[in-house]
């Protein structure tokens, strides 16, 4: 035994650097790690190894929620596995090196055969770009002194030296620039393919015409905050980095078209073209072929001209690319995906200056379906949908093509309610009297009523077309044979459960408005309704008239709408009536599910939560990228994790003792003006707040009952209302599975005028005291009347009177014998 | 020898508890109240009730406050913060049983008898004279005014308060006036049959012991109404 534990401590200090070789140098950036953080945690405040530090923490990377650490070269992989080890740390990788993808060639004038190939002439019959669309160059800077982009050009930054002036230095970025912008019809060198957009120069590659993950995910979403509806990537990396996937969604779900290089090494599309919601471009010549580099793979989406592309060059020699330049001054040819990939943003951009194309899905799908197709036919590896053909794309009718999946993590739902958020979560009551009434099958009682939604509606970072309207209150993006619809195992949902339900069986993407034994058999209806026009379009699918179903129908009214959003996905429950036994939610479900049930929001389950004229509003948001929008609300949200820590919306607070969360969270706290009555022996002084943990990405199973102390701050008046001493305060907890309060034992801090708690579940809490005591006040000292003590002294006095006799008469233990 | 001894010792330890035991129950005196946070008067902001003008012209005669019993100090200033430090009750005279006494806000807490039983029990106002802090505050008659005092062991000072008579005057004074009181009613029943306090409604004051002072098996119960201001 001990030899077994001593082998496994000499393995353990093998260094795992030498299990596996480290990558090769170049590849990396020795010396850094990129360290990407949980909401609420900053580098500074982590407990990082004696030789680790903190590099670089700019507000940039700070979106991301991450930073660069600076470990000892040649050990970064001994220091990845340490960092990842630490609580707050989300990831941590090397920083890679990204590369332009250029093939270098002599300098060969052979034309600008590119426009030509790809429609952009009859495409400029439509439109050569607005000024209102930005295209951001994110690349190796720009000649701003270019003539080719005269007028056109926005401050742009540049993130490799950090600061406001991203010259190029390599002469990539200037190139790139020309392909997708240099100016038409100017009497002036070379025709891009946008002539009048507004060109966004972000520099994140340095004169050896190379940048790091940092540098490309910083330049990402500067261009997003600067407005970039369009971002050429003409780099890559054949190794993945959690920093850029991050960094490139955050663009895509912010309304961004990505269009990035598929790489030049005649193998699988490199970083970040791999990924779905980044367009990736291969190279073609001006034959319309494949180029024996570009790359290949299910990744590959589009073609575009590659081969000795004739752009714009700085007009400076002072660039790593100025041995390349031929005669012509400021002008020459380069190859590569990174020449194909701006043809593409070009035409992106181009889209983006007509109104049909107000999303990068749209975009997308445009793009690729009127490609012409090359060598095998239909949609291959090696040339993706096939050729760009701008013309037939700005003729495109979009639809919407699936929205890639997104990283699982990054979305996740707040609920804002109309009573703490007022400002962001309104009730307005929708007119559905032009709407159609639903028919369920099998029946109004329990049964489904599918919709096919006018447009896209995006849910839990996927889309979808058809909800299937459940008669219990539940409507459900999973079509009801995918859940086991059989009535005998409860399949029509007339059981609700708590969010996320994480259960095969049932549905794992829905809306629960009011999920409850419901029916629509009682003179109910449902009824839906599309209000408004693309792209703010609303749908509206209302329950008139419902009742609980318990046994029997129980008499009341249950009528709400649900509003689904076009574009922003986002959903409105509003409740109008709420009548009868049970129509405060007491027996319901409300929230969202999504993520295969690995993740959803719970509003409330089993709790009098609603009320009639509440609306609720779930919004999407990205946990890493801040505090969620109810944050700004009344509610009191903090986000909370593994060190714990004091949050108080006066007059309660909670206290998380360090270590009692396993999870990241947030802290709720909402006062409320009602409850559920306490039992009458207690004293109820009308204090309430709804107290609980959202967390972030839900843990399955749900995590115990962390230790957590509720507080209350009480006031003179309270502890007047208790009798004179606030001893008599007592905390109570509503158990909303057995409706009922509970007094939970409640200590005093005296000094900081505290009630204390520790909480058995979060809940509804309030405070109680007793009343005043019912029996008048004694003001005698006599002995013993009272029905406790009125007889039982005199059988003890009987008792001992006996044993003194007893004593004396048996006299063995008196003194005198 | 030894075993004598201690049967001995034991015996009257045992006589000791049963006694403590008889002792410690409703009637005996309670602890005082443990010592209330200090106050801080800054955090309710405090808006006096308007009540009506004094009734009397007399000056009164002023309780020096220094002279506050320290173990009823920490509810005077929970209730002045409260009600304002004008408005409380401070001292009662009764003219025809020559009583004068500072009254004591009192409370209730929740103890526990020998037997663990929990019970909410009334604080004790010692020698003094207790104003139940949530009852009404002098010069209304909407709902009652309840005072209390001991009558024997723990303070006598409502010993004599079987010799009120329907008539009587009782003065209760604030910072800055005297209310007086007339007598209306004196009952004495049985601990079994005592009402609630929620049945004094339609009083102005109740003051309440009991009776009689070596036996204490009944309560004294005196109603009185207010005196309107002439």
């Amino acid at each position: 035994m001990h030899l077994l534990l001593l082998l496994f401590f000499l393995f353990s200090l093998i260094p795992p650097a030498q299990s596996t070789p480290p990558p090769s140098a170049g590849e990396f950036i020795p010396g850094e790690l990129i360290i990407g953080l949980e909401t609420g945690h900053s580098v500074s405040a982590l407990a990082l190894p004696s030789e680790a530090h903190p590099l670089k923490e700019t507000p940039t990377l700070r979106k991301l929620n991450a930073a660069i650490v600076q470990v000892p070269p040649g050990r970064e992989e001994a220091y990845l596995r340490q960092l990842r080890s630490l609580p707050g740390v989300r990831f941590v990788e090397r920083n890679g090196i990204v590369r332009a993808d250029l093939i270098p060639n002599d300098p060969l004038w052979s034309g600008q055969y590119g426009p030509s190939h790809v429609q952009a002439p009859a495409a400029w019959d439509t439109t050569t770009g607005s000024p209102s669309v930005i295209l951001a160059i994110v690349d190796s800077g720009l000649d701003p002194n270019h003539p080719e982009f005269a007028g056109r050009i926005l401050p742009g930054y540049d993130f490799v030296e950090n600061d406001p002036i991203p010259q190029d230095e390599c002469g990539h970025g200037t190139h790139v620039a020309g392909i997708a912008a240099a100016g038409g019809n100017n009497s002036e060198g070379i025709a891009g393919i946008a002539w009048n957009v507004k060109i966004l120069p972000i520099r994140v590659l340095g004169a050896d015409c190379s940048g790091t993950f940092v540098s490309v995910a910083e330049g990402i979403i500067g261009a997003v905050e600067r407005g970039a509806k369009v971002i050429n990537l003409s780099i890559g990396s054949a190794l993945n980095s959690r920093l850029l996937q991050e960094a490139t969604f955050y663009a895509y779900t912010r309304g961004t078209a990505l269009i990035a290089a598929a790489g030049n090494t005649n193998s699988s599309v490199v970083y970040p073209a791999k990924y779905d919601w980044v367009l990736a471009i291969g190279a073609t010549d001006n034959t319309d072929t494949r180029t024996s580099f570009s790359n290949y793979g299910p990744e590959l989406d589009l073609m575009a001209p590659g081969k000795d592309i004739l752009s714009t060059f700085p007009t400076y020699n002072d660039f790593l690319y100025h041995d390349l330049l031929g005669k012509n001054p400021n002008y020459d040819t380069l190859s590569g995906t990174s020449m194909a990939a701006p043809h593409v943003a070009g035409a992106a951009a181009l889209l983006a200056s007509l109104p049909a194309f107000d999303s990068p899905d749209k975009i997308y799908q445009a793009l690729t379906q009127t490609a012409l197709d090359l060598d095998t036919p239909g949609r291959d590896d090696y040339t993706g949908y096939g050729l760009l053909q701008i013309d037939a794309a700005l003729h495109y009718s979009p639809s919407i093509i699936p929205t890639p999946t997104p990283i699982a993590p990054s979305i996740a739902y707040d609920v804002l309610d109309s009573p703490a958020c007022p400002g962001l979560a309104s009730y307005a009551w929708r007119d559905t009297s032009t709407g159609t009434q639903l028919i369920f099958f099998p029946g109004s009682n329990n049964g489904f009523a599918p919709v096919t939604l006018p447009f896209a509606f995006p849910f839990g970072g996927l889309s979808y077309t058809t909800i299937y309207v459940g008669s219990n209150g539940i409507f459900t993006f999973d079509p009801p044979s995918s859940f086991d619809p059989s009535p005998s195992s409860d399949g029509y949902l007339s059981l609700n459960f708590i969010i996320p339900t994480n259960n095969p069986k049932l549905p794992q993407h829905f809306i629960a408005p009011f999920w409850d034994d419901l029916t629509l058999s009682a003179g109910g209806s449902a009824w839906y309704a599309v209000l408004g026009s693309a792209p703010h379009r609303e749908v509206v699918i209302e329950y008139r008239n419902a009742q609980r179903f318990d046994g029997g129908v129980v008499p009341g009214e249950i009528t709400f709408q649900v509003v689904l959003f076009e574009t922003s996905g986002d959903i409105l429950i509003q409740y109008k009536r709420l009548r009868g036994v049970g129509g405060r939610g007491e027996s319901a479900t409300v929230g969202v599910e999504f993520d295969s049930g690995r993740s959803g929001l719970l509003f409330s389950y089993n709790t009098p939560a609603l009320q009639e004229g509440m609306a609720l509003r779930f919004v999407t948001y990205f946990p890493h990228l801040g505090l969620p929008p109810s944050a700004l609300c009344s509610v009191y949200t903090r986000p909370a994790d593994s060190s714990g820590g004091f949050y108080e919306k006066a007059p309660f607070c909670l206290s998380l003792p360090s270590g009692s969360l396993a999870h990241p969270a947030y802290v709720r706290i909402q006062p409320l003006s009602s409850a559920p009555p306490m039992p009458p022996q207690y004293l109820d002084l009308e204090h309430y707040a709804d107290i609980r943990l959202l967390y972030l990405s839900p843990p399955i199973p749900i995590s115990p009952m962390p230790e957590a102390y509720v507080c209350y701050r009480y006031t003179p008046t309270d502890i007047l209302r208790a009798g004179g001493h606030p001893e008599n305060l007592r905390i109570m907890a509503y158990d909303s599975r057995l409706k009922r309060w509970q007094a939970l034992t409640t200590s005093v801090d005296s000094v900081n005028s505290l009630l204390i708690a520790q909480a058995p579940h979060f809940s509804i809490f309030g405070i109680a005291t007793f009343g005043e005591p019912q029996r008048l006040p004694v003001t005698g000292g006599s002995i013993g009347w009272n029905e406790t003590t009125r007889w039982a002294w005199v059988p003890l006095l009987g008792l001992m009177l006996l044993l003194w006799l007893v004593l004396r008469r048996f006299g063995r233990f008196s003194p005198r014998a | 020898m030894v075993g004598a001894a201690s049967f001995r010792a034991f015996f009257a330890s045992c006589l000791t508890l049963s006694l403590i035991a008889a002792w410690t129950h409703a009637c005996a005196p309670q602890p005082l109240p443990a010592p209330l946070p200090s106050p801080q008067v800054a955090r309710t902001p405090w808006v006096p009730p308007l009540l009506p003008p004094s009734p009397s012209s007399t000056p009164p005669p002023t309780p020096p406050l220094e002279a506050y019993p320290p173990d009823y100090a920490d509810l005077y200033y929970l209730a002045r913060q409260v009600y304002g430090e004008e408005n409380l009750p401070r001292w009662i005279s009764i003219p025809a049983l020559n009583i004068e006494s500072l009254i004591v806000p009192v409370g209730w807490q929740i103890r526990r008898n020998l037997f663990g039983k929990e019970r909410l029990e009334w604080d004790s106002p010692g020698p003094f004279v207790g104003w139940a802090i949530q009852s009404a505050l002098p010069g209304t008659s909407a709902r009652p005014m309840l005072l209390y005092g001991h009558n024997n062991l723990y303070g006598s000072i409502f010993r004599d308060l079987y010799r009120l008579k329907a008539g009587d005057l009782v003065l209760v004074q604030t910072l800055n006036a005297i209310w007086s009181y007339r007598v209306e009613q004196v009952q004495i029943i049985p601990v079994a049959e005592e009402p609630s306090p929620a049945a004094f409604n339609g009083s102005a004051l109740v003051i309440i012991s009991c009776y009689p002072p070596n036996d204490n098996s009944q309560r004294i119960i005196v109603k009185a109404s207010l005196q309107t201001p002439r």
